[in-house]
């Protein structure tokens, strides 16, 4: 093989397997919020952390990481586009709210209901959580099994609607997950609710 | 029936941790040392190992709502993966071996800030929130 040639060919083997060996570690804005988060990479018994949005930081073996900086678009496009392209989409949640002490639905709770069926239909392979929770009036076991009473009856009425019962999950996390904030003993209407997230 | 009960009894590897929700070309679940197809809705336990071929993709959305993309010629696997916030028990450990992986970061990493990492042959990547792009060549 000639100079040129065997040049060549670490070139095409490069291009092949996408680049050098190593790690490269980029933080992105949240692509639904623009939320920024932080992270720290550690290699080699060094960390470099993270902070500003776009930027990398590259590992060798056996080298630290390298300080951070800028990752340009196009490689962010060459490395990464096959992945964003199956990003999957942000999980939707649904909040049905329930009258004092019962198993009914209140009737704007109630018309979400076909939305939700909606919802599942445009997503291929959906799948839902259904978590019931409660307010503090009343004793901790009896809010779960309240809590837990509530989601199925939610899971009941999305089955009557047409839905597999094989997608979802059905639990309760009675008064330990309050939306609204309050002491023991204390009714509040906005605590009373299931939560339908269709991922 | 001591059979019967001994397989029914849950394990870590037993339990669901995701769902398939996105594929583009070649993408396997292997399980078990079995290989299996991708689909969409597909379970993913905590002990498979997800795996894409040449010009494929696989897109799955976990229990607390983290969002995992992997690009072609990937292999990542859930090593940790505790979600129930009313025990107070919130970790999350990806290994990711090669190839390219978004995440993005869901409710374990809201409710515990330190609980999540990613690792790779050779570094550890602490992640608090929200969205990170990370590329193996090993």
């Amino acid at each position: 093989m000639t100079r040129a040639g065997g040049a060549f060919a670490l070139l095409a083997l490069l291009v092949a397997c996408g680049g050098p060996r190593g790690d490269l570690v980029v933080l992105r804005p949240d692509p639904d919020d623009g939320g920024l988060g932080r992270a720290v990479v550690t290699a080699a018994g060094d960390s470099v952390a993270l902070i500003g949005a776009g930027e990398g930081t590259r590992v060798s073996p056996g080298r630290a990481p390298t300080a951070p900086a800028p990752v340009a678009a196009a490689e962010i496009d060459r490395l990464f586009g096959g992945a964003i392209a199956v990003r999957p989409a942000a999980p939707r949640q649904f909040l049905l709210n329930f009258a004092t002490g019962s198993d009914q639905l209140t009737a704007a709770s109630r018309a979400l209901l076909p939305e939700i069926v909606a919802e599942v239909g445009r997503r291929p392979g959906a799948d839902l959580s259904i978590i019931g929770h409660t307010d503090t009036e009343g004793d901790a076991a009896t809010n779960a099994a309240l809590g837990l009473r509530r989601a199925e009856l939610v899971r009941d009425l999305l089955v009557a609607a047409g839905l597999d019962p094989a997608w979802m999950s059905v639990r309760s996390h009675g008064e330990t997950d309050l939306l609204v904030p309050t002491p023991d003993n204390t009714a509040e209407a906005g605590n009373r609710r299931v939560e339908v997230t269709v991922r | 029936m001591l059979l019967g009960l001994l397989c029914a009894a849950p394990t870590a590897a037993q339990e669901v941790v995701g769902t398939v929700k996105s594929i583009a070309g070649p993408a396997l679940v292997v399980r078990g040392g079995q290989s299996l197809q991708a689909t969409l809705g597909m379970p993913v336990y905590a002990s498979d190992t997800l795996r894409t071929g040449r010009n494929g993709g696989l897109g799955v959305t976990l229990r607390d709502d983290t969002r995992l993309a992997l690009g072609a010629d990937t292999e990542l696997s859930v090593a940790h993966y505790a979600y129930a916030p009313a025990e107070a028990s919130l970790g999350l450990t990806l290994r990711l071996i090669r190839g390219a992986l978004s995440y993005l970061s869901g409710r374990i990493a809201k409710l515990a800030p330190g609980a999540v990492r990613v690792e790779t042959p050779r570094s550890v990547i602490g992640v608090r929130g929200t969205h990170l792009l990370i590329r193996v060549e090993p």
